[in-house]
């Protein structure tokens, strides 16, 4: 039997139990792109409600628990991100591996789509601003069962990915350029908030509305706020769009809307220095998939092929610094 | 040595067919895939005809940085392995601030290095309408 016919039969014994009666699913679930590490799979039941299910990859040991993205989902909710609402949760693993079922909301999460499409031209427009009010919610959550960081998250973010770069063995002169340079300017970093942590195109559900809901919370954190305006601004996340923020909007649209919904002025040379190292954590994290498939823990073409990426960051951090 | 067509020649027929004939049969993740594997082989024929000269040129630039410690390469394969290595001693190096007084001199050289992997890798990246890049 196929992974996704197994897993029809598991969700309809599943979803019949959560229900109290019994219900079928409509077709096969299909496996949506999306997530690094956790998969996600689109089901419907033959009712026609949709749904969308969120579980470990079965087999491989879960990087990071379950417990916490569905808690941080509800928080969300609660601060004022728009998020999928969690209608049931599988600690157990009765679907092949420790997961939880969201509602289904319409529309695409696809880059390249909401970038060049006609149908998302208004929302293009003004996501720019929706991003920067709905990233300023997401700065007041409850930071409850958060680890608080140990240090200033500037300088344990420069330890750990040249500690990373270390363990990887492979030498990279434009990064440690980059790791110096960022040394040498550590911004003040005078708020711990909650952090995203991968707020961009490709995790945004987007209509021709705008910005329907944040997904992928897998690795939200305490840090520096800072640092998810520069994860959003940085190269590789505008898909060769023309704008600076997610390749759809201008940087002071994003910042006047942060700073009127949270109060607080955007320190733009932090942003600055966020956006730097984020080219540094995100190349660095396309070593490290391109290495679990040299490896052999994950056999991948999509993880072999992003070993050559690694390149565009070294390029961006070198035009940032020089 | 082999007949044409030549390795570069034989790529590029591969990743012919992936465009005009494979990828337009396949929808989603597959058809996803199927353009991954197009860059692939793009990649493999920039690298076929590029990659030699543009490790020499690399390890030129690596001698004048670190000094004559570093030995002449004779064949292709040694020239990578001796980039590697000095590609490992430059970035302890720049770690421990040892080409801080040089620090513009070193930024142009990786410079030139990434821009010359980047022509292999992905040349639409560095394309001259980009210029959006800084804060």
């Amino acid at each position: 039997m196929s992974k996704a016919a197994e897993l029809r039969d598991a969700l309809a014994r599943f979803c019949s139990a959560r229900l109290g009666r019994s219900v079928r699913i409509g077709d096969l679930p299909v496996r949506l792109s999306g997530g690094a590490s956790r998969e996600t799979w689109s089901f419907h039941l033959d009712d026609g409600r949709a749904f969308v299910l969120r579980r470990d990859p079965p087999g491989a040991p879960a990087q990071r628990q379950l417990s916490n993205e569905v808690d941080v989902l509800r928080r969300a909710a609660g601060a004022g991100v728009p998020v999928p609402r969690v209608v049931w949760t599988d600690d157990a693993g009765e679907l092949g591996s420790p997961g939880f079922v969201m509602e289904h909301i319409e529309g695409e999460t696809i880059a390249r789509k909401i970038l060049r499409d006609d149908e998302y031209a208004a929302a293009r427009g003004h996501m720019a601003a929706q991003c920067g009010e709905i990233l300023a919610r997401i700065h007041t959550m409850d930071a409850r069962g958060l680890a608080p960081p140990e240090r200033k998250p500037t300088e344990l973010v420069l330890d750990q990915y040249a500690g990373l770069l270390d363990s990887l063995g492979e030498p990279h002169p434009a990064f440690e350029l980059a790791l110096r340079w960022l040394g040498q300017r550590l911004p003040p970093s005078e708020r711990v908030t909650v952090v995203h942590g991968d707020f961009r195109l490709g995790n945004f559900i987007v209509g021709p509305d705008g910005v329907r809901a944040i997904l992928d919370w897998e690795i939200v954190h305490l840090g520096d706020p800072w640092e998810d305006l520069a994860w959003l601004c940085m190269r590789s996340w505008r898909f060769g769009g023309p704008g600076d923020v997610g390749g759809f909007g201008a940087r002071e649209d994003l910042y006047d809307a942060y700073e009127q919904t949270s109060g607080v002025p955007v320190d733009r040379d932090a942003v600055h220095w966020w956006e730097i190292m984020s080219n540094v954590k995100w190349g660095v994290m396309t070593i490290v998939q391109a290495f679990t498939h040299l490896m052999g823990q994950r056999h991948s073409m999509e993880h072999a092929a992003i070993g050559r990426r690694t390149v565009e960051t070294e390029y961006d951090v070198l035009r940032l610094i020089s | 040595m082999q007949d044409r067509p030549t390795a570069a020649e034989l790529l590029s027929a591969a990743r012919e067919f992936c465009e005009r004939e494979l990828g337009p049969e396949l929808t989603g993740r597959l058809r996803f895939q199927v353009r991954v594997m197009q860059n692939i082989l793009g990649i493999l024929e920039r690298e076929w005809t590029g990659e030699e000269a543009a490790v020499r040129a690399e390890w030129e630039r690596l001698r004048v940085l670190l000094g004559d410690r570093i030995q002449e390469p004779s064949s292709f394969g040694e020239a990578k392995q001796r980039v590697l290595e000095a590609n490992r001693e430059l970035a302890s190096r720049i770690r421990r601030g040892e080409m801080d007084e040089r620090w513009d001199e070193v930024v142009a050289a990786v410079f030139t290095t990434v821009a010359e992997k980047l022509a292999i890798a992905n040349p639409a990246y560095s394309a001259p309408a980009d210029s959006s890049t800084g804060a």
